[in-house]
């Protein structure tokens, strides 16, 4: 269980993220919405410890990762697949999930490459194990970027726009990667592909200047006023008053 | 993943390349500074080609290592095993000020932050009354054996050789030359998988400063003489990054084969003066230009070859 309890960042005295508190289960989904500059990638920079926090706390299971370094919230279980992919390009497909394996759940040998072999097999990408990462075409390297993000063991994952620059083929064999990810795993998804969000999400939470506005269901969140208003631009009192 | 069949090229290699420096050359003092200037330049190749950081000012560590082991020698009466570690000593404490230093510089900020070090470590030396300032120092030989002297220099300058291949090639098939390879390709990322970036960095970078402290601390016990236009000249610095960019960064044969060249050059344009100079800067030049990755890497990207195999088997 994650729960994000009133997490704010500070740029410059001014907060981009404002005491957001949030709570994902194993095997749950939740959809991050909002627009640009809504605070939704520093949220996962202080989740995942690339950013400091300023006030709040984050408990993986009860214990307070919210202020480990970057790689031991890795190792505590974090995980996270970034909205430009960041492959290890001098490295095999192989080695790039095979690190993750030996840094994360410490493994060796051959367990550590059945661990490995496991984790191409679950996002797809078995046959390419040998390529060099740098070598990968797009979506293969989304599917690597999903299969390092789970290699540390991580009981979360945080997923930022990965489905942007697919062709929508490609974004459904995505989601049907995802899916298969979710079991075991708290999954906070930033996208802006609505229709993914709503095939893979069990809930959805909306960041609006840098504070949680809306949270729920998938469809009455996306159809709400609310988010309509700060999607479209106009206030809806004054769109139902003219 | 230690099997025979990955150990058995490189041992083989190494224990032929030893015989060549053994039984070949008529005197100790070429194959000495080969295999000094080859330890330097391997150590420096895990630096830059597996740890991404491009250092400009190693020349400072050979430096500070030889002077190290002068004053060490003349001023305590330990014997020069002590003295060697003195220079081992002062590689450590130095990488790890410079460590501190340079801590949040990136890129070429960093090789020009540690260039700018060495230039500082090198005219602080020449105001230094204790070492001579610029007139530099004579070792005090009173209690060395200068009989076998010109030998032991040569083992110890193999032994460092050795010694430093054996180790990048065990650091590189370990766990941590995976996490170290990885913070290279993108370190963020590597964080993210629960690498401790900085720490693999730091001890890439402390590893070659204390093999340039010691082969700097052989070289310059081999002279008797030291001073700190010579001791920290940059010169070091370029023949280590010649030997490195057209043997091939990044590969484990490259600096062999960087380092041979560099000599063969060298050895062939005696007496010539600045032919070496220029057929060295052309060649340089023409490989950067053909084979970015370098005449090793040139081979290794078309058959896959590695003498010291570092990739991870598949199944």
């Amino acid at each position: 269980m994650l729960e994000v309890a009133g997490v704010s960042k500070l740029y410059a005295r001014r907060a981009v993220v404002r005491e957001v508190s949030l709570k994902v289960a194993p095997g749950e989904c939740l959809g991050v919405i909002g627009p640009n500059g809504a605070g939704k990638t520093t949220l996962f920079n202080l989740l995942d410890g690339t950013a400091r926090l300023d006030g709040g706390a984050i408990l993986l299971d009860g214990n307070d990762i919210g202020r480990l370094p970057q790689h031991r919230r890795a190792q505590a279980g974090i995980g996270r697949a970034y909205q430009v992919p960041r492959p290890f390009s001098g490295l095999s497909v192989h080695e790039n999930v095979l690190a993750g394996v030996m840094h994360g759940p410490r493994l060796h040998g051959a367990a550590a490459r059945a661990r490995v072999a496991e984790i191409l097999e679950t996002v797809g990408l078995s046959d390419r194990r040998a390529t060099l990462a740098g070598a990968l075409p797009l979506m293969d390297r989304k599917r690597l970027e999903l299969a390092r993000a789970i290699s540390v063991g991580s009981r979360v994952l945080l997923l930022d726009e990965i489905a942007g620059g697919l062709t929508e083929g490609e974004v459904l064999q995505l989601i049907e990667v995802v899916k298969r990810l979710k079991p075991g795993r708290a999954v906070l998804w930033i996208e802006h592909i609505a229709h993914a969000l709503m095939a893979a999400a069990d809930r959805l939470a909306v960041l609006h200047f840098g504070e949680l506005v809306a949270e729920g269901a998938p469809e009455p969140v996306m159809h709400s006023a609310l988010v309509q208003e700060i999607y479209l631009g106009i206030a809806v009192d004054d769109a139902l008053d003219s | 993943m230690t099997r025979l069949r990955d150990l058995l090229p490189g041992a083989a290699l190494l224990l032929a390349l030893t015989m060549g420096m053994i039984w070949l050359p008529s005197d100790t003092r070429l194959p000495m500074e080969i295999l000094l200037v080859f330890a330097m330049a391997q150590a420096w190749n895990l630096l830059c080609g597996y740890a991404g950081l491009l250092s400009f000012g190693h020349q400072a560590f050979v430096g500070l290592g030889g002077y190290a082991l002068f004053l060490t020698v003349n001023t305590s009466g330990l014997p020069l095993a002590a003295a060697l570690g003195a220079s081992v000593l002062v590689g450590v404490l130095a990488a790890a000020v410079m460590a501190l230093l340079l801590r949040n510089l990136r890129d070429a900020y960093f090789s020009i932050g540690i260039w700018v070090l060495a230039e500082v470590i090198r005219l602080s030396f020449g105001q230094w009354p204790l070492v001579g300032s610029s007139r530099g120092m004579m070792l005090d030989a009173s209690r060395l054996d200068l009989a076998s002297f010109a030998e032991m220099v040569f083992w110890l300058a193999l032994a460092l050789a050795l010694a430093t291949q054996i180790a990048v090639f065990a650091l590189l098939r370990s766990r941590f030359g995976l996490g170290l390879m990885a913070t290279r390709d993108n370190d963020v990322a590597a964080a993210s998988i629960g690498v401790d970036a900085r720490a693999s960095r730091f001890v890439a970078f402390v590893f070659s400063a204390v093999v340039c402290a010691l082969a700097g601390g052989i070289y310059y016990l081999s002279v008797l003489y030291i001073d700190p236009t010579g001791a920290f000249d940059l010169d070091w610095q370029i023949r280590i990054l010649f030997i490195v960019i057209i043997g091939g960064v990044g590969t484990l044969e490259g600096p062999i084969l960087g380092t041979l060249i560099y000599f063969a050059l060298r050895e062939l344009f005696q007496g010539q003066g600045e032919m070496f100079l220029i057929t060295q800067g052309a060649l340089a030049l023409a490989v950067m230009l053909i084979a970015p990755r370098g005449i090793w890497g040139w081979v290794q990207d078309r058959t896959g070859w590695q003498i010291f195999p570092t990739r991870w088997r598949v199944g």
